[in-house]
């Protein structure tokens, strides 16, 4: 193909993306901001079993109520599986006959409200029969473990969706030559593609003229089209996809969602048009969500680091159905295969169906996984060869020419020069000479195929030019308008090959149903569209040509175009305006489509030049781990990417970083949990994503190779700049604290687990530190999980009782305390106080809470009075978090509540959440916050999730038979100034301190007609030396433990000392232990370090959070450090 | 002064979205974790999807359409454009009002008072650098006019 690389005018541009100005000012229009006439609202009844037989489906009460237009269940839609990729199909829109997943589709409501829409849901009367379910491949694949999905054709045995073993190359050979083996076994938990946009759909179906128009959250609005249209039966030009903002790009919208068929179907149902919006509960439960995986990795080198034979053994779960999860199949046999020069590789994978949500679409499809476990290993063969681990990758980088086992044939390729780029920009080299403690860089490289999963298949971009009446030239093309960028890419690649401004084209994103069949799948839109764009441009220049030709009667190669039309070579003047062309030369349009070059990979091997061109690229990172929390800080990240050209280096950047950004989500925090089928995490509180603080320094930079398979020769740039990031991270990670971890996320928990290891090994060549003797980890409650937790389940907890999905409850805005005590006296029905409501709205999102009565005492001034008496600083229990945290007298006197304040959650919250809030909060268990059946929320009789399961946040202090722990950050500092709480009622009030306040966790010993007042803090413990410290997952996040010391000092001696321990127990604890330690002594670091160790005597922590003893001695020794320094 | 005709229990986004067909404060998550309905409610802000609309009763509300005069944009906008800090948008009401409340109360923040004060506000096509620079650019500029 001719390239065009002299005198580019508009490739190569920082030109802006569009839309950019209606997204600044709000007015970006997204699927959920549109409203039309008598349109109804969609609502979908979800399965609140992981695996159970539907007996029945009774709709009759629900149909019947006024308001109600449709209902639907899955036996009355055609039985036609999902078509994600044809071998694959295994799923209806709605579930038949049973249900395979927690939050699986079961029936659908379309009414003329969403509240009425939402009490249909609760008349659809299902009757189950439960099913033994499997959470894990393991126990899905047992011998006699029933069939959880058929599969599309029954190829495999039961439960596998499918595998694949094969080599490439000779690997036996590769084995038996080599002289260094390096393998291990990498475990990645589950995650979740977040958009902050949820997935809404409006439909219209128009009767007259059989046409569906959907209005979706997509990024691949052909393939949806294609998938709608044979669910419902339908001719694919016979549904119309209308071009709409969508919220979050490349994170699992590159599929048709159930819920868009179903929304279709109501459509169709009702003749009227439906919106059906998703909440985000129901996004972590039935959206799409990334596989975890277990993956073992063999390396086997020569003597000078050769890879003769690389091994990926892939073990995951696809779920109830497979979704898209073959491109997980496809991806990480190309990353074996393809990562640096491999001489042969083998690999095979099995994917398990289970009773999870489906696995399917997610950023990098375990991409970055994979190649974190690859990397992971050149480490440690460079460290087997004694090489510098940059060094060793250079040398076994990639090069042009290269072609690698799977067929890949290498023509553009600066791997090399992407290695040696960031490694010098991040300081490498002397990063490893000088060695800082817990501080750490690592390398890591990518490859990406530029043309994905669609164009392997033979589907391929079109695109259309057309100029228009009114003098400019409406590009049409197929695209999402997500902020990917695509779109002012292929407007300046459009301009560059029409040789126009580019301020002349219009983006006319078609709706699809006009398009042809095209390739709109993420990453590869780049690449193949621009093409389809030079091709569509060209033919209109062409007609362009020969039409002015004809009208001036010259020849058409003298035609050229200038900044307002058409003139002929050599004169200035402009002959014919574009405005006129219509007029003098008709209609004129140019077509293009991306034409294949290359044969198809064998469908089953996946042998062959999968995609023309291949991105590469490498990124290096440096991080710092606190070994006292054992939290990562990401400090910075290089990037280089070889794409060929950079079109627009603005774009580049900007995708570059997303990656990384997601890539740092991956590797720190992200993580979904799934216990008893049920998941754990379906709110931002309990499903960590990065954010501000979490971002580190990123710098880009862009390689140019020369690639000759597109017409400017650039490449992909966008999913694959994460393929790289978790590997760097984890490198970086290794080099800081000299111990390598085989999980992710690099959660606290496995940070500090693995320095407790490297501390273990330490000691026996002669170092010290031990927890004291009776925080044993690990062997408590096993009766409970064995035994009690099963038995109670099974009895109570099993069959759920129907849980209300809205609470409806009366709101009452209270204007005096004493009407709110009023209230609370005469109620007949359970009182909630909302102060803030920043944890009681979300627990009433999460359908934590059923209250019937609300009353709302945010706006009494008498409750968020601050004054100053004789003896004490009151603060009204209505004061509001930013308003205490910025009084004067607040941070005067007591700097520390202030400091504390600015450590709670985030500047929205703490203008809102009050003093009385953040004391009597409800528990934050992960499970209660769920709405699991637990004895907290359904009663005695129900077991505790937490006991058995997941505890990793929970007390480690006992607890009994709830170990969750007090939520309050300002408990403790409360306790060690010595606090005390007013609490009224009509008929009395009475004062008590923090360490009776409380009954349990979360859980304020208030009678039902009390009411907390305020707070007095006693100016007597003003000479005391105070201080709080706290560790959270992330900043503002609720503390995994926090530790607040208050001390007095007498003639050098601590005459007083008070320790008190939030969020490792039910209630806020006073370490008396180490108070009594610390008496009567001189405060030296000795004394800090032993006491700190007394504060965790007696603990008992549960399976997964001994980790918090370790955290908890670390920050008891530096808030006593802290407080002795203000002395 | 607006008259409120709803339930004082439902949300007050639910209100400036439903009953005022104010689209521009999003919907993220609904239990204030996310940003993207981020308002100013007597100048400070606030998550909208968990404000109940009584407490809202006689104070000032101000959203992404009423941040700056019809036709015109706020210095904030101005420089989000200028920085490209946005890529999908959903977040970016959210984030712009966040960055004005934070202009308003710190005059000249340092990258840190940035990060503390905007991380109230989740972006997941990775824009916070940018966002980053955007902010940094105003109050620079804000700290020369002074």
């Amino acid at each position: 193909m001719a390239q065009r690389t002299t005198s580019l005018k508009f490739v190569g541009q920082s030109l802006p993306l569009t839309a950019r100005e209606a997204k600044v000012r709000g007015t970006a229009l997204f699927a959920s901001d549109l409203e039309f006439p008598d349109m109804l609202e969609g609502a979908i009844l979800r399965s609140r079993y992981p695996h159970a037989k539907i007996l029945s489906i009774d709709v009759s009460e629900a149909s019947a109520l006024p308001g109600v237009k449709a209902v639907i269940t899955g036996a009355e839609l055609p039985n036609i599986k999902y078509k994600h990729l044809p071998r694959y199909s295994d799923r209806c829109v709605l579930a038949r006959n049973k249900v395979r997943f927690f939050g699986e589709s079961v029936a659908a409501v379309a009414a003329t409200s969403k509240e009425i829409a939402m009490r249909a849901l609760e008349l659809i009367e299902v009757r189950y029969q439960a099913l033994r379910y499997a959470e894990d491949s393991k126990k899905a694949l047992r011998r006699r473990f029933p069939e959880i999905n058929a599969g599309a054709d029954g190829t495999f045995e039961k439960n596998v969706a499918f595998r694949f073993d094969g080599n490439f190359g000779n690997v036996d050979d590769g084995n038996e030559q080599s002289v260094f083996i390096v393998e291990g076994t990498y475990k990645s938990g589950m995650t979740v593609p977040v958009s902050l946009e949820t997935s809404p759909a409006l439909a219209r179906f128009d009767a007259q003229e059989g046409v569906l128009h959907l209005w979706t959250s997509t990024l691949t609005p052909s393939v949806l089209r294609a998938v709608v249209a044979e669910l419902l039966e339908l001719d694919r030009e016979h549904v119309q996809i209308q071009p709409i903002s969508v919220g979050g790009g490349e994170r699992g919208k590159s599929h048709a969602e159930e819920e868009d068929a179903i929304v279709a179907c109501l459509a169709m149902r009702t003749g009227q048009l439906v919106r059906l919006c998703r909440s985000r509960q129901e996004a972590f439960l039935a959206g799409s969500r990334g596989l975890g995986a277990v993956m073992h990795v063999r390396h086997a080198i020569d003597g000078d680091g050769n890879i003769l034979a690389r091994s990926s053994s892939l073990k995951l779960d696809v779920g109830a159905y497979s979704a898209f999860s073959s491109a997980h199949l496809i991806a990480g046999r190309q990353v074996t295969a393809c990562l640096y020069r491999v001489r042969a590789a083998h690999f095979d994978c099995q994917f398990a169906y289970t009773n999870k949500s489906p696995g399917g679409h997610c950023a990098g499809m375990g991409t970055p996984q994979l190649t974190w476990a690859i990397e992971d290993q050149m480490d440690q063969l460079a460290e087997q060869l004694q090489k510098d681990p940059l060094q060793y990758r250079i040398e076994q980088a990639m090069r042009p020419g290269d072609v690698t086992p799977l067929g890949w044939e290498i023509e553009s390729c600066e791997m090399a020069a992407c290695l040696e780029t960031v490694a010098t920009r991040i300081g490498w080299r002397q990063a490893r000479a000088e060695r800082i403690p817990f501080r750490g860089v690592g390398v890591a490289a990518m490859v990406h195929p530029s043309a994905g999963v669609l164009y392997g298949v033979g589907v391929l971009p079109s695109a259309s030019v057309e100029l228009g009446a009114n003098g400019r030239f409406n590009l049409g093309a197929l695209m999402a308008e997500a902020g990917t960028w695509h779109s002012t890419i292929l407007v300046q690649v459009c301009a560059e090959t029409l040789g126009i401004d580019a301020k002349l084209i219009d983006l006319v994103p078609l709706p699809v149903g006009n398009a042809s069949d095209a390739s709109d799948l993420a990453s590869q839109e780049v690449y193949l569209s621009s093409a389809a764009v030079v091709q569509a441009a060209e033919s209109l220049l062409e007609k362009l040509r020969e039409a002015a030709a004809t009208c001036l009667s010259v020849d058409p190669g003298e035609i050229e175009l200038d900044a307002q039309g058409i003139r002929i070579k050599g004169l200035r003047r402009t002959l014919i305006r574009f405005t006129e062309v219509l007029d003098r030369c008709g209609p004129l349009k140019g077509e293009g489509v991306f034409a294949a070059r290359t044969p198809h990979p064998d469908p089953y091997t996946g042998y062959g030049n999968f995609s023309p061109a291949h991105t590469f690229g490498a990124q290096a990172a440096e991080v710092e781990v606190d070994p006292l929390t054992g939290r990562v800080k990401v400090l910075r990240v290089v990037a280089a990417q070889d794409l060929g050209r950079v079109v627009n280096p603005w774009a580049f950047e900007a995708r570059i970083q997303e990656g990384i950004m997601q890539g740092v989500g991956m590797a720190l925090m992200e993580e979904f949990g799934v216990d008893r089928g049920r998941p754990f995490t379906t709110s931002f509180s309990d499903y960590s994503l990065p954010r501000f603080d979490d971002a580190p320094e990123i710098e880009v930079v862009a390689i140019e190779s020369h690639e000759s398979t597109e017409p400017f020769g650039f490449k992909s740039v966008g999913e694959g700049a994460m393929n790289a990031t978790i590997a760097a991270i984890g490198n970086a990670i290794a080099h800081a604290i000299e111990m390598r971890i085989g999980e992710l996320p690099f959660a606290p928990d496995k940070i500090l687990a693995a320095l407790r290891r490297k501390k273990a090994l330490a000691r026996k060549s002669g170092l010290s530190w031990k927890r004291p003797k009776d925080a044993r980890g690990g062997r408590a409650k096993p009766l409970y999980s064995k035994v009690i937790f099963p038995a109670k389940h099974k009895l109570f907890a099993e069959a759920p009782p129907v849980e209300r999905t809205i609470s409806e409850y009366d709101y009452v805005l209270a204007e005096s305390v004493n009407e709110v005590l009023e209230l609370l006296l005469k109620s007949q029905t359970p009182v909630k106080i909302r102060a803030g409501g920043t944890e009681l709205q979300s627990g009433i999102t999460q359908g934590v809470y059923r209250s019937e009565l609300v009353v709302d005492v945010s706006c009494i001034r008498e409750f968020q009075h601050i004054e100053l008496t004789n003896n004490c600083l009151r603060i009204g229990a209505g004061a509001r978090l930013n308003q205490i945290a910025k009084h004067d007298e607040v941070n005067d006197l007591y700097p520390v509540l202030a400091e504390a304040i600015n450590a709670i959650a985030t500047p929205q919250v703490r203008n809102m959440a009050t003093l009385g809030g953040n004391l009597c909060q409800e528990k934050q268990c992960w499970y209660f916050r769920n709405a699991f059946p637990c004895h907290k929320s359904q009663g005695p009789g129900c077991p505790c999730f937490a006991l058995a399961g997941d505890n990793r946040g929970h007390s480690i202090m006992g607890g009994g038979t709830c170990p969750s722990v007090c939520p309050s950050d300002l408990a403790p500092i409360l306790d060690v100034l010595d606090a005390v709480l007013v609490i009224g009622s009509l008929t009395r009030q009475r004062r008590t301190d923090v360490q009776s306040f409380y009954r349990g966790p979360g859980e304020p010993g208030l009678d039902p007609d009390e009411l907390l007042l305020a707070v007095e803090l006693p100016l007597s413990s003003l000479s005391r030396s105070t201080a709080f410290e706290k560790c959270s997952l992330q900043p503002g996040h609720f503390a995994q433990a926090s530790v607040a010391v208050s001390l007095s000092l007498f003639r050098g001696l601590i005459s007083r000392a008070r320790i008190s321990l939030g969020a490792i127990a039910p209630l806020p604890v006073r370490a008396h232990f180490a108070e009594r330690r610390l008496l009567n002594r001189e405060p030296t670091q000795t004394l800090f370090s032993q006491a700190a160790l007394a504060t965790v005597r007696g603990a008992r922590p549960l399976r997964m959070n001994a980790h918090k003893v370790d955290l908890t001695v670390g920050l008891a020794e530096k808030a006593l450090n802290r407080a002795i320094s203000r002395e | 002064m607006h008259q409120v005709n709803a339930p004082g229990g439902i949300t007050l986004l639910e209100y400036l979205r439903d009953h005022l067909k104010l689209k521009g404060s999003k919907l993220g998550c609904g239990s204030g974790d996310c940003g993207a309905c981020t308002i100013l409610v007597d100048g400070e802000p606030v998550y909208a999807c968990i404000y109940a609309l009584g407490a809202a009763v006689g104070k000032a509300v101000i959203t992404i359409e009423g941040i700056a005069e019809p036709g015109t944009l706020h210095p904030v906008q101005e420089a989000f454009l200028a920085k490209g800090a946005l890529q999908c948008g959903y977040c970016t009401p959210g984030m712009v009002i966040s960055a004005v409340a934070l202009l308003e109360e710190i005059h000249a923040p340092t990258r840190d008072d940035i990060k503390q004060f905007m991380n109230g506000n989740l972006c997941r096509c990775g824009s916070y650098g940018a966002i980053l620079q955007a902010i940094e650019e105003i109050a620079e500029n804000g700290a020369e006019n002074d």
